[in-house]
């Protein structure tokens, strides 16, 4: 269970990044961690054929060419190769420790019915709050 | 389950936003991407309730979100050759009035 939190707090914030940080790049590749975190909520879940989809075709096709556009015009080949490999080492460790998280064997299905528990609430108040700003977002800007 | 269905509404919600505040065109494909891995991450309580569907459900989504990207690539390529740049602002200020 806390594993599950983990991978979706980290897709959230991550892609709660893509859109906010300023430069392309650096928004592609936090969108590229976004997507591995669900691909790695689904193989937590034990749903190895649709985290093996995401993983391959999503992020090797998809968010591959959302890079290479947003690296084209968002000057990513002008940073030093000190920050490239910075990223490219944060990735790696980020895998790895994924890697040795994940347990073995999937976990027991549970029951499906909604239960009116903390998890319920917590679905109604991020519809509500995420509503709310980007309505108050939206009505700022126009 | 639900934090799941829970996290890709804020996910689909934030790309929403980025939708609406952004005038760069590299940063509305992101946003658009936002939103597809928010409708990912919603579907993972389908594929475990009932497979078949959520995987079609799913492949269905990520040949959507290819054609899409496809089309929106196509489109700031040839934006960015034809005007040299990716705002949407400076396309509404040098395009000519009635």
């Amino acid at each position: 269970m806390f594993l599950e939190y983990l991978v979706l707090s980290a897709a959230l914030i991550f892609g709660i990044f893509a859109v906010l940080v300023k430069d392309n790049a650096v928004a592609a590749l936090s969108l590229a961690f976004s997507a591995a975190a669900v691909a790695a909520y689904y193989a937590v879940l034990g749903l190895a054929a649709a985290s093996f989809l995401v993983f391959v075709i999503y992020i090797g096709s998809v968010v591959l060419m959302v890079i290479t556009t947003a690296s084209m015009y968002g000057g990513f080949f002008e940073y030093s190769t000190r920050y490239k490999i910075a990223v490219a080492a944060l990735a790696v460790v980020t895998a790895l420790l994924l890697w040795a998280l994940v347990p073995s064997s999937p976990p027991p299905r549970v029951s499906q019915t909604p239960q009116p528990n903390f998890d319920l609430l917590a679905l109604i108040a991020a519809f509500l709050i995420s509503s709310l700003v980007v309505a108050i977002e939206v009505a700022r800007r126009l | 389950m639900i934090a799941a269905i829970a996290v890709g509404l804020a996910l689909i919600a934030v790309g929403l936003y980025g939708l609406a505040a952004s005038r760069n065109m590299v940063r509305l494909l992101i946003a658009v991407e936002v939103v597809v891995v928010g409708a990912l991450t919603s579907l993972a309580p389908v594929l475990a309730t009932a497979p078949s569907t959520g995987f079609w459900s799913l492949v269905l989504l990520l040949s959507m979100a290819a054609g899409e990207v496809g089309i929106i690539g196509a489109i700031i390529y040839r934006a960015y050759a034809a005007a040299k740049t990716t705002d949407l602002e400076e396309f509404r200020a040098g395009r000519e009035g009635p």
